[in-house]
């Protein structure tokens, strides 16, 4: 009984902290209709990354990146591992992050028909400040781009 | 002789018919199964000329309309379908366009045999090497072909002009004018 209380409270205080986060990133633009994705970092969310993989040096996840190539849009982006919460220091990933299991699976779907790189699923927490490729996956609503945190509690919340 | 030329109009529209139904090399859209496929020419939308009547036509980037029609296109090289997703105005109840008329005469010419792997339509992306410009792939008014043989930047290697005729003649703007032959857009100047 005492688990199931400390595990709610932590749940609250969880979820007043994405609240907050929520407001904030999606204060100027309530509607969540598609004005901009530059600024959209989604620091201090949980997201779900796809990664095309990890190396020792930014120069070589940056080479690595530069081959994958998907016609004329856009792909991965570099970022140091310790921008997420619990991935280890000196690595830098080869990613795209996204807020829905479901613009993770659609762009893994670009991927797999463009013939490309085998991918890996990370749950993490970010803590850095660079874009690392949100926006690029539909909002549930339908109304266009997905720009900042889902409402605590939206089914499709990570 | 008006009855044997019709007898051999019957003929030839019941062996193309056939072909269609048996079609390993036709589409699995609208056009498998017809009996005499038709070129319908429905509901086409004015293509549009930048972003600002990109988005007065076709919505946002990524809206629900984006993704609202599909079709199979096989390549004839690795012999899969590949799902094309594409906007709600050019195809289904809206527009005869991309699930009739442009698959119709890829079969009817036989340019759906020069159809390879790598083949996308709509995808919620950037365009490549930005931060905050859509791609018009996020529109669904764009489609890729036989992307694991045509590089963007290089000259076309598998996409004959016949092929890209289809296309520009339905409406789209072909890729290979700005060197990226895999490419076809239904708006110009974005």
């Amino acid at each position: 009984m005492r688990f199931l209380v400390i595990i709610a409270a932590a749940g609250l205080v969880a979820g007043s902290a994405f609240g907050i986060v929520a407001r904030s990133a999606t204060a100027g633009n309530p509607r969540g209709v598609e004005t901009t994705a530059r600024h959209d970092t989604g620091s201090g969310e949980r997201l779900l990354l796809v990664v095309a993989g990890e190396y020792a040096t930014r120069a070589e996840a940056e080479a690595a990146n530069a081959r994958i190539v998907i016609g004329d849009v856009a792909g991965f982006v570099v970022a140091p591992a310790a921008d997420f919460e619990g991935l280890p220091a000196g690595r830098y990933l080869v990613l795209s992050a996204f807020r829905t299991v479901k613009g993770a699976a659609e762009f893994e779907e670009l991927l797999r028909v463009a013939g490309n790189t085998a991918t890996q699923r990370i749950l993490a927490v970010y803590r850095g400040s660079s874009w690392i490729g949100l926006g690029q996956e539909p909002n549930p609503d339908g109304t266009g781009p997905l720009l900042g945190p889902l409402a605590p509690g939206h089914p499709d919340r990570l | 002789m008006i009855r044997r030329v019709i007898v051999a109009a019957v003929a030839a529209a019941s062996l193309a018919s056939g072909a269609a139904a048996a079609g390993p090399t036709g589409f699995l859209g609208k056009v498998e199964g017809d009996t005499i496929w038709s070129d319908r020419h429905q509901g086409y939308p004015a293509t549009p000329s930048g972003e600002a009547k990109l988005r007065a036509t076709f919505g946002a980037p990524c809206n629900a309309n984006a993704n609202a029609n599909s079709y199979l296109m096989v390549a004839q090289d690795d012999g899969k379908p590949y799902r094309v997703n594409f906007h709600k105005k050019l195809g289904g109840m809206s527009s005869s366009n991309l699930d009739n008329d442009i698959p119709g005469h890829m079969h009817k010419t036989g340019q759906d045999a020069k159809l390879k792997r790598g083949i996308w339509g709509y995808t919620c992306r950037m365009k490549r090497g930005s931060t905050s410009k859509y791609s018009v792939h996020a529109w669904g008014v764009a489609v890729d072909i036989n992307s694991a043989y045509e590089t963007p930047g290089s000259p076309c290697r598998t996409i004959p002009d016949g092929l890209g005729w289809i296309w520009t003649s339905h409406n789209w703007k072909w890729g290979k004018s700005w060197s990226d032959c895999m490419h076809f857009q239904y708006v110009s100047s974005y």
